[in-house]
């Protein structure tokens, strides 16, 4: 959807290369942050429609910058995408807590992510929901 | 020695018995000639009386004149004098009534005296034992001698009295008594020693118990009334001696079964002991009946204070406490008892694992006897497992990132729109990077791993460092052709070969050498040089890059550690290249150091003994 800004936190550069490309390919303005401390400054900032993010990062995880937004922002609705490398029982306490949370398992299909923003956006903006 | 002792003694008493039938013998030989003798001489003196009486009364009949002729014609004297000398005839004496000897006949050279006559004709005829000076002792018989009725003359015959001594045909006879006895003596004793002999002998191979000499004993005793008894002696003998041996091997065995049942027991009881877990045995009530040597101090409890006390006393963790009570009352079941792991509070650090086993009877027997548990010490499992747990995520998020990439780029290279010549080359070149990141990453854990398991052995050759270092270099020279780094070498030829793995020295230079162009800056230098002192070979990679913080260095030969430094995590890498150069230097008993200086630059140095594997190089 064009005008909506992902902010998309990872510490892997070719990560977020590809994943920036993809996403601006299909309209939509990407911002960066390569861990959760620069994720969180970054929030602030820009105050995206969409969060991706990775979780094993340094200086901060992604799950403790998701839970910081989550009680930072508790009226904002936004959709977060975590790419995880496994589906393990450790994210599944977490991950109860953060509305609109969404687990991606790696290799993540860059299409499937822009298809999946594309209809939350499309989704909210119909139901009037405005973020 | 007793035995020969007793042997002597039985000598002894076999001579004194020998003796003692001597003795008796003779003395009964004695006894039966004396009594020979007096009967001899009591005969003699009847035989005497009898003749003389009769002689004394025939002389009395015959006339005076044919008894004492006036002139020495022969007279009936001299016949009686003939004849009597045999009979011990001493004189025969006629005299008148004065006493005047009329006639007589001396058979010794004594003549007799003459003898005053009785008057009393009721003392004319009769005997009478009288000592004569001359003659001894005598025995006379007188005698009238009658002539129509009137005395005449008197006749007076004298013999010898009969002594025991008397009579030679009485001695020989007396002598044939005697060597008859004797001769009864000797053979009763020879025959009584005979038969007496295997007593003796049966008596000291009681002593010997010597089966031998009982044999010998047997084949002595081959007849006889003792035949019987020895043998069944003997036999008597053997039995006992067998059932003594018997028992005596009995004995042994119990002794050497009891040795044996306390050397095991304490053997087990030593393996007990030296458990490194605790081990205590409960009873049916749930109080311990045993607790080995580790238990106090394993459980934190003084050894005195679980020995006879349930669990409560000693134990305040309430897991356990709920163990030992579900063992309690699930007693009368078999159950498969499950560990309880748990924190004791007196060893917070640690983690403990209580395991339950029921104890039967031995046997096989279906009663159960109480409970034995075990505590282990298991707080390096649970923390080795916990690494486990963390470096298995780790290794999956490792791999699956350039996994993500790949995938990112390829689905990309898969759309037709918006696909331009610029995103071909540049997710071409990246899928090809990753590819190599994830190939690179993969054999440094299996490299890793195997180092670990400890299934890698060295396999140490004599190797130039000369032409190694340089082959490796090339290597990466190569693949850092794009970037702009300066390599320099200064390795002599004259180093001298160290036994190494080629082929795992050469992993480690590459990890070294590829950190060392990666975390370099544009236009930087990497110096690959050699020293060589007494002791060692140092091979030494010095770096212009960003350099590694003291914190950093700390830790940067931890697997997956990655510095959180900007400067580093732009950089893609995985945090294995260091940990695994380490692993692979100690392998060699190296020692890999570095020295840093953040901004500047970072020099690792690989330092092998040079003695290092000449044992091996010279067996």
């Amino acid at each position: 959807m064009s005008g909506r800004t992902v902010l998309l936190v990872d510490d892997e550069p070719h990560v977020t290369r590809v994943l920036r490309l993809n996403l601006e390919r299909a309209g939509y303005r990407v911002f960066t942050a390569n861990n959760g401390e620069a994720g969180l400054k970054q929030f602030l900032e820009c105050q995206p429609d969409a969060l991706l993010t990775d979780v094993r990062m340094p200086r901060m995880t992604g799950k403790e910058m998701v839970l910081t937004l989550v009680k930072q922002y508790p009226e904002r609705r936004f959709p977060v995408l975590v790419m995880t490398s496994s589906v393990e029982r450790e994210h599944r306490d977490w991950v109860e807590e953060v509305p609109d949370l969404t687990l991606i398992e790696k290799p993540v299909s860059p299409r499937r992510i822009v298809e999946f923003l594309d209809h939350w956006f499309r989704d909210t903006a119909a139901a009037g929901e405005v973020g | 020695m007793r035995s020969t002792s007793r042997v002597k003694t039985g000598k002894l008493r076999r001579e004194r018995f020998g003796l003692s039938v001597v003795a008796i013998a003779l003395l009964v030989a004695a006894v039966a000639s004396a009594y020979l003798l007096v009967d001899q001489r009591d005969q003699r003196v009847l035989e005497l009386r009898h003749q003389g009486q009769l002689m004394v009364q025939m002389l009395g009949a015959v006339p005076l004149e044919r008894l004492a002729p006036g002139d020495r014609r022969l007279s009936v004297l001299d016949a009686v004098a003939a004849k009597g000398a045999a009979a011990e005839l001493l004189f025969v004496q006629v005299s008148a009534e004065t006493g005047e000897p009329l006639g007589q006949r001396s058979l010794s050279d004594r003549l007799p005296e003459p003898d005053t006559v009785a008057a009393e004709p009721s003392r004319w005829l009769g005997q009478r034992s009288r000592h004569d000076p001359l003659h001894g002792d005598v025995l006379e018989f007188y005698g009238p001698v009658l002539e129509h009725g009137q005395r005449v003359a008197q006749v007076r015959l004298a013999y010898r009295q009969p002594s025991l001594v008397s009579g030679g045909g009485a001695l020989s006879m007396i002598a044939l008594v005697v060597f008859a006895l004797m001769a009864l003596a000797a053979a009763v004793l020879f025959l009584v020693r005979r038969e007496v002999r295997p007593i003796g002998a049966a008596s000291a191979a009681l002593e010997a118990v010597d089966p031998v000499q009982a044999e010998r004993i047997r084949s002595a005793a081959s007849e006889g009334a003792l035949h019987d008894l020895s043998e069944g002696f003997s036999e008597a003998i053997q039995a006992t001696r067998r059932k003594v041996q018997e028992l005596e091997t009995q004995h042994t065995d119990g002794l050497m079964s009891n040795k044996l049942l306390v050397y095991q027991k304490a053997r087990i009881e030593a393996a007990l002991q030296s458990l490194p877990e605790a081990v205590l045995v409960v009873d049916g009530a749930g109080v311990v009946t045993y607790a080995n040597s580790r238990a106090g101090s394993v459980l934190g409890t003084a050894p005195e204070q679980l020995l006879g006390h349930t669990a409560q006393a000693w134990c305040s963790e309430p897991e356990v406490l709920a163990l030992f009570a579900s063992c309690q009352r699930d007693m009368a079941r078999t159950y498969r008892g499950e560990a309880v792991q748990y924190t004791p509070a007196h060893t917070p650090d640690r983690v403990l694992a209580v395991s339950p086993h029921p104890l039967f009877a031995a046997r096989g027997g279906a009663e159960q006897l109480g409970t034995l548990f075990v505590f282990r010490d298991v707080s390096d499992e649970v923390v080795a497992k916990r690494a486990k747990g963390e470096f298995v995520a780790h290794v999956a998020h490792e791999l699956k990132t350039p996994l993500n990439v790949i995938q990112m780029y390829s689905e990309t290279l898969q759309e037709d729109a918006g696909r331009t010549s610029e995103l071909t080359v540049e997710a071409t070149n990246i899928i090809h990077d990753e590819v190599e990141r994830l190939s690179t990453l993969i054999n440094n854990l299996l490299s890793m791993t195997q180092i670990e398991m400890g299934v890698v052995a060295l396999d140490r050759q004599r190797a130039r460092l000369h032409d190694l270092v340089n082959d490796v270099v090339e290597n990466v020279r190569r693949a850092a052709r794009g970037k702009d780094i300066n390599f320099q070498l200064d390795v002599p030829q004259t180093v001298t070969a160290i036994a190494i793995d080629k082929d795992l020295l050469r992993i480690a230079l590459n990890n070294l050498l590829t950190n060392a162009i990666k975390y370099n800056r544009p236009g930087g230098e990497v110096v690959v040089s050699v020293r060589e002192d007494d002791q060692q070979v140092a091979i030494h990679i010095r770096d212009t890059g960003i350099g590694i913080s003291p914190e950093d260095q700390e830790k940067i030969f931890d697997k997956f550690y990655r510095s959180d430094d900007e400067e580093v995590r732009q950089r893609s890498g995985h945090g294995l290249g260091l940990a695994l150069a380490k692993q692979i230097v100690t392998l060699h008993h190296g020692d890999l150091s570095l020295s840093s200086q953040l901004g500047e630059g970072t020099e690792f140095v690989l330092a092998f003994d040079k003695s290092a594997g000449m044992f091996r190089q010279a067996i």
